[in-house]
């Protein structure tokens, strides 16, 4: 074969990337067990023994490809895990290829839910980063006539309905420790904010002023909400205890303010405001100040603030619906992330590497889930209505 | 004679502002030049702002636990990311504050509803801008402010389900309801 001259910056390029796999998994071998997104780590799953290790083998490897980290392989790989289960309890034990044990999670509880303990305690110790198999999404269904609130783990199994308002209930948003949801409801005949615990649902009214009273989202301790209100006037970003005391006004503008997102450090709320015209996104201290806008142009709105901080994903409209988009937090150009069908309401897993929106295709809308490294999309509901606003525990 | 100060001079400005406004509300106007296209985005000159910014604040709220009785009036309509109350809905909303006028116990319920081009929160803020924007008018056309309060729908309830302009034209919408 005759090698053509724009052969050789290809023959360089496989060479370097070569050189870098090579390093990277000498790294891994031997060093730090910190991967970064895009390394591409092999893992064998051997079929789990015990009663319900057919179920447990299907679970674990769906939850280690779905991690965006994994490529799973049948024979060699740079990992394997072997184990078995029953009913209650999962044991699992995870080798390098040249046989050194790494780790030895195991879980008891519910089948489901103990394997994914196992899945995030495997990407946490092959990778440094955090899995998201075990987080919780909260999420809006229409499925029943009215928008009712509903928690389900990340794959859509385990699906509990937490309200009955036979209303509408809109914007939900979990605490961290996914204890807590707040969110709107229309029960009263206007809209309120609730604070209920989960997985009980017993509730309280955090917020009941004239006019709206809306889309709240827990600060990262849990003791704060930060919300939209119109009681002043028109629709302005507030902040207050999470049951409702010490309300602090942040924005005075002739705009409406909707959607906050919390920094990870509770310093700051990314929120969505018209009040420069079209709708952008701005940061704001927590404890008041100067609003910055950090999205340019267009019509942005809905920010996630990613809890490792780096990012802060929003949806921009885009043709007839809307795109995925991120920007940097701390400035930098806005990314989009994804823009295949209409695509609303982002959130940050608490990986900070995969994004769950409600994504519209024809006149159905379900939950997807993101891997912004892969930029592939995976459907998460199906067959439940409309779905929409969906929120992560954990992040 | 001691030249005007700036303070009288807003003082007078302010007084002739709410005289123009009990007259007839004029509601701040998009930028010049600015026109949509059939997305809904604005092409041209970006307006600065799109409403009044208004909202007379609501110190109470009506209570609601026998309903509301929507559709004694007919809907007012806005453009697309617009809470600006349209000059042919004035007519219609100088009746209602008339009957506000005459049946001072009476109370109304102003409702704001979105298209569903918007996301869903920000439209819920843009419903509760144009019920705002709809309440100010008639307060200021001598409505009692404790007798009109405002609910915003967002894009949750749609009067037709399609998804075209005709129905978008349609439900982005202020109704006004009697509390029984």
């Amino acid at each position: 074969m005759t090698c053509r001259p724009f052969c050789a910056p290809f023959r360089l390029a496989a060479a370097a990337a070569a050189f870098f796999f090579l390093a990277a998994a000498s790294l891994r071998a031997y060093d730090v067990e910190v991967v970064k997104p895009g390394d591409v780590i092999t893992l064998r799953v051997a079929p789990f023994g015990g009663a319900a290790g057919a179920e447990a083998t299907k679970i674990l490897t769906a939850d280690l490809e779905r991690s965006g980290w994994f490529k799973i392989v049948g024979s060699g790989g740079d990992y394997a895990v072997e184990g078995s289960a029953s009913a209650g309890s999962v044991q699992s034990k995870v080798f390098r290829s040249n046989g050194t044990p790494v780790a030895s999670p195991s879980a008891s509880g519910e089948l489901r839910r103990a394997v994914h303990a196992v899945a995030d305690a495997i990407v946490e110790k092959i990778t440094g980063n955090k899995g998201i198999a075990s987080a919780r999404i909260a999420f809006i269904s229409d499925k029943s006539g009215h928008k009712e609130l509903y928690v389900s783990d990340y794959d859509f199994f385990n699906v509990v309905r937490l309200t009955s308002d036979n209303s509408i209930v809109v914007a939900p948003a979990f605490n961290r420790a996914g204890t807590r949801l707040a969110f709107t409801s229309y029960r009263s005949g206007y809209p309120d904010v609730y604070v209920a615990d989960y997985p009980s649902g017993a509730r309280r009214v955090v917020a009941r002023y004239p006019g709206l009273n809306a889309g709240a989202a827990f600060s990262p301790d849990g003791a704060r909400l930060a919300l939209t209100l119109s009681k002043d006037g028109n629709p302005e970003l507030y902040v207050m205890s999470a049951g409702g005391s010490n309300l602090q006004r942040l924005t005075r503008t002739r705009g409406g303010e909707s959607s906050p997102s919390w920094s990870p450090d509770g310093s700051r709320i990314a929120y969505a405001s018209d009040d420069g015209g079209r709708p952008q996104i701005y940061v704001i201290p927590s404890s008041g100040g100067r609003a910055q806008r950090v999205s340019s142009g267009g019509y942005c709105t809905e920010p996630s603030w990613s809890p490792d901080g780096k990012r802060i994903a929003y949806s921009v409209r885009s043709g007839g619906g809307f795109a995925v988009c991120a920007v940097g937090a701390e400035g930098g150009g806005a990314e989009t992330l994804y823009a295949n069908g209409s695509c609303e309401d982002p959130d940050w897993a608490p990986d900070s590497r995969h994004l769950i929106f409600a994504r519209t295709s024809g006149s159905r809308t379900d939950l997807y889930l993101l891997d912004t490294t892969r930029k592939d999309a995976v459907q998460i509901t199906r067959n439940f209505g409309n779905c929409t606003q969906p929120s992560w525990a954990g992040r | 004679m001691k030249p005007l100060s700036w303070r009288s001079l807003l003082l007078a400005a302010g007084f002739a502002f709410v005289l123009a406004g009990c007259e007839s509300p004029t509601p701040r106007p998009m930028g010049s030049g600015a026109s949509m296209d059939d997305t809904g985005d604005v092409i041209g000159n970006v307006p600065e702002t799109t409403d009044s910014g208004g909202g007379i604040p609501e110190k109470d709220r009506l209570d609601l636990r026998g309903g509301v009785e929507y559709g004694a009036w007919r809907a007012i309509h806005f453009d697309f990311d617009s809470a600006v109350v349209r000059e042919e809905d004035r007519g219609l909303l100088e009746e209602i504050a008339q009957w506000c006028k005459e049946n001072p116990d009476q109370k109304l319920m102003v409702a704001g509803h979105c298209d569903e081009r918007g996301t869903i929160e920000y439209n819920r803020a843009l419903g509760q801008r144009r019920a705002a924007a709809a309440r100010d008018y008639l307060i200021r056309l001598g409505a009692s402010s404790k007798q009109v309060g405002t609910v915003s729908y967002g894009e949750d309830q749609p009067v037709d389900p399609g998804h075209n302009e005709e129905a978008w034209t349609k439900n982005r919408r202020g109704e006004f309801g009697k509390v029984p």
